[in-house]
């Protein structure tokens, strides 16, 4: 038997061999398998690296601060920056610019991810549905909708309808943002830092609910060009019709009442420069204003503006074609836009340092900007998204305006599109 | 063992030869060949078990692989596509979207996850398969979040394999 110890051996070998064949094939498989992972990892991470990167980029623009950058010719900034596992290096270009280009390549252990966002200064005054500087409380109605369109592509409703009803407050008390009567908000809400939100009533906010709103409201600027006319005094049509063309307007009071009707033809600019105590613009009594398709109505106003009944018919169906400015200071309301249920009010209102009021049926389409807003008694609210586009009104964002992405993309895309 | 029966041989040793070439008895050669049998049988299931585990696991991780890669590449293009330009039809189940000007359109065939595009100054769709084995892919928008489901699945050995992964994205242009 001593003799057969061999086989033993051979036998032992041969099982040893299979095991490390079999054991030298898995660990084989699993090398490849570990690197491609561990490669997602990083490539997940660069990809967030360079998103830190682009955020970064976004806050200096914003506050000036270029500490810890490097100058690249004359009108460019760079820096690089160790986060986490890698880094990124983010390159702004036309930092000074209209639109600057941030570049941003975050770096994991030699796997990089490129980002490239085209930046722009919001020159829009018109950023939400519903914007003030207190407490905004609303709607008595039940079941107000505030979502959003975009007039530019048509009249709201189908698809046609948007989730950007935003209603922003730079408040910062506890139900800075209150919601009752089952309101639905199709978009986001943002009080001041530590404001609140409260929905009463089942009402609800299908967005992000933050209190990061920080935003300033500039002034009211009246054109050189409009403030230097002289008046042509009491505008006052008491029934009967009547027809601004396009041109220049001022006056010391612009009034409509008893059935009149004033179309306007064109873009009419008009500035009511009254004591801040007097009515600038009323249309009461039935009056309307008629703005005929292809027109546009701009108007300043030093005192109280009163729309109600039959109010402004915007026949362009555009926001921006209805623009009302007021430079009134004063805690006081000094805009009432009311309705009959028959014309809804497709415009924008901005009138920073005092109240508006909306009431009596009517339907919203535009944006409301204003140091208190009372959204009484009325219907739905459409913020028209077109209203961002710069330029799209006469007054614009400037000193308190932020940069934000107009354009985001990743770089070197793993498919082709030509 | 001719070196053996040689050195028996040199030795003179008859009797030494003969046990040499002396053979097993059947009851040995059973006995052998039972406990052969038995270890045998034992080292084949071990292997037979070693390789079921070592398909699924590798059929696993293929379908990982697959899913990942997936999703990272619808994921890297719906993030930049801006949320006007997105429909979502056939139920969740088809994805269409704009990076641009060119039209992109992510859905199965077959179990297989296929993205189509137009081309600059063409017409027709071209078509490239980015994934197999998809059992199902859905798509939902809300705010301007994306989120995409999908499950991989296969068969081995009569085992089903099942790898869902789900990601939401935040749309980054407006």
């Amino acid at each position: 038997m001593n003799k057969e110890k061999g086989f033993a051996l051979i036998f032992v070998l041969m099982v040893m061999s299979t095991m490390a064949i079999l054991g030298t094939a898995l660990f084989s498989r699993s090398i490849p398998e570990r690197y491609l992972s561990e490669r997602f990892v990083d490539s997940t991470q660069a990809f967030w690296l360079a998103e830190a990167g682009i955020q970064e980029a976004g806050f200096v623009l914003n506050s000036g601060d270029w500490t810890g950058w490097a100058n690249q010719g004359a009108t460019d900034k760079v820096k690089t920056a160790s986060l986490g596992a890698g880094n990124y290096t983010v390159t702004v270009t036309d930092f000074s610019g209209a639109n600057p280009i941030a570049v941003s390549a975050g770096t994991v252990k030699g796997v990089s991810r490129n980002i490239e966002a085209t930046m722009r200064k919001s020159g829009s005054l018109f950023n939400a549905a519903l914007s003030s500087q207190t407490q905004f409380q609303g709607a008595l109605f039940n079941d107000v909708v505030f979502d959003s369109y975009d007039s530019s592509l048509g009249l709201y409703g189908g698809s046609n309808v948007g989730s950007k009803g935003n209603i922003i407050t730079t408040a910062a008390s506890a139900g800075a943002i209150t919601l009752i009567k089952n309101n639905l908000v199709k978009g986001d809400v943002s009080t001041g830092p530590g404001g609140t939100v409260v929905l009463n009533d089942t009402s609800a906010v299908t967005g992000n609910i933050t209190d990061d709103n920080n935003t300033t409201m500039n002034p009211v600027v009246i054109p050189a060009d409009l403030s230097s006319l002289p008046s042509g005094g009491d505008y006052f049509l008491n029934g009967g019709a009547g027809t601004l063309v396009s041109g220049d307007y001022k006056f010391s009071s612009f009034k409509v009442r008893n059935g009149g009707k004033v179309t306007i033809d064109g873009t009419v600019r008009m500035y009511c420069a009254s004591l801040p105590t007097s009515v600038s613009f009323e249309i009461a009594l039935n009056g309307q204003v008629v703005i005929n398709p292809g027109g546009k109505l701009i108007v300043y106003a030093d005192g109280l503006f009163l729309v109600s009944k039959k109010g402004i018919a915007n026949n362009t169906h555009r926001p921006k074609n209805l623009q009302i400015y007021s430079t009134l200071n004063a805690d006081a309301t000094w805009t009432m836009i009311g309705g009959d249920g028959s014309t809804p009010f497709e415009g924008v209102i901005y009138a920073p340092n005092t109240y508006v009021e909306t009431n009596n049926w009517l339907e919203v389409y535009g944006s409301i900007v204003a140091k208190r807003i009372f959204y009484d008694s009325v219907y739905s609210m459409h913020y028209d998204e077109d209203l961002k586009v710069e330029g799209s009104t006469e007054q614009t964002g400037t000193a308190g305006s932020q940069y934000s992405v107009k354009q985001w993309k990743e770089q070197n895309n793993p498919y082709p599109l030509n | 063992m001719k070196i053996l029966l040689r050195n028996k041989l040199k030795n003179g040793s008859c009797a030494g030869i003969k046990q040499a070439l002396k053979g097993f008895t059947l009851f040995e050669v059973l006995v052998c060949c039972t406990i052969l049998s038995a270890i045998l049988a034992s080292i084949f299931g071990v292997f037979s078990v070693g390789n079921e585990c070592w398909n699924i696991n590798t059929s696993v991780l293929d379908l990982r692989q697959q899913a990942r890669m997936s999703m990272d590449g619808m994921s890297r293009e719906i993030r930049q596509s801006p949320p006007s330009s997105i429909s979502i039809t056939d139920g969740g189940a088809r994805i269409n979207f704009s990076i641009g000007a060119y039209p992109v359109r992510y859905y199965l065939v077959n179990e297989q996850l296929v993205r189509e595009y137009i081309p600059s100054g063409e017409t027709e769709w071209v078509r490239r398969v980015l994934g197999t084995d998809m059992a199902s892919l859905n798509f939902s928008l809300s705010n301007s979040v994306v989120e995409i489901r999908i499950e991989l699945g296969n068969t081995v050995g009569g085992k089903n394999i099942s790898i869902p992964l789900t990601t939401r994205l935040r749309l980054r242009n407006e």
